[in-house]
């Protein structure tokens, strides 16, 4: 049994688990922001508020620069989502392979 | 397609050649054989059974022969015929592979597992070679080697 290639498996493995915490932290921080930026905008926003024109956000008393921010935030964090997800599965078969290799190491 | 791709998709094929021929233990002569087998052995025993029930009828017994405390197959048999059962039975037949003979069976699994360990070892050295994911069902012996 090749030793040297199952640490080197068990290690990419490590790495693709620490590559999908540090997105998964991302995304948990994205969303933390779109919240943040999203309460700290107006006190209620109303439905479609992000169609809605510039001077219209201002006289409802919102904040269109926070609004906008939260917005880009939103779309980059979609992106980690998918990502993320992406992530995972390869995630789920890396570590069934891991499984099967050291189960068969054990044996 | 990438060379991974096309060599994964030989390996899928075969496993599932493979697996079909390790589920079917009888080839479909075989199966024909073995029900004409069984529908004989009903016939006979239903034949006595039948033959029983006459004979108590005959002693002063309740003339029952249907009360023929036993399995389906015999009672069948002895009241249909054989012939018929057995063309009851098989009228589904073509639904089951033609199969091979068990030497056939035997040949043809050490000659799928000789490819299946070829096309392993392909796909094994490409991963290595270009760093491609291995498959999460990818043998260890093959990935241990």
């Amino acid at each position: 049994m090749n030793l040297r290639k199952l640490l080197s498996i068990r290690a990419a493995h490590e790495r693709i688990h620490a590559e999908y915490r540090r997105l998964a932290e991302s995304v948990r921080q994205g969303n933390a922001e779109v919240a943040r930026l999203l309460s700290e905008a107006g006190p209620e926003l109303p439905e479609g508020w992000q169609g809605m024109p510039h001077d219209d956000l201002l006289a409802r008393g919102l904040d269109p620069s926070r609004l906008a921010r939260a917005q880009i935030v939103a779309e980059q964090t979609g992106v980690l989502r998918l990502e993320t997800q992406k992530l995972a599965a390869r995630l789920a078969d890396s570590r069934a392979l891991v499984e099967r290799l050291n189960s068969y190491a054990q044996d | 397609m990438r060379k991974i791709e096309t060599l994964r998709a030989r390996i899928a094929a075969l496993q599932v050649e493979r697996a079909a021929l390790l589920r079917q233990k009888r080839n479909r002569a075989q199966v024909v054989d073995a029900i004409g087998d069984l529908v004989q052995h009903w016939a006979a025993e239903g034949a006595d059974l039948v033959a029983r029930e006459l004979q108590r009828a005959a002693e002063g017994g309740p003339p029952d022969p249907l009360r023929i405390r036993t399995e389906l197959g015999p009672l069948f048999a002895a009241l249909l015929g054989a012939d018929a059962v057995r063309a009851a039975l098989l009228a589904g037949i073509e639904a089951i592979p033609v199969g091979l003979d068990a030497t056939d069976r035997a040949d043809k699994l050490v000659t799928l597992g000789v490819e299946l360990d070829r096309l392993e070892k392909d796909e094994e050295r490409l991963c290595e070679a270009e760093g491609i994911d291995r498959r999460p069902d990818a043998r260890p012996e093959i990935v241990l080697a």
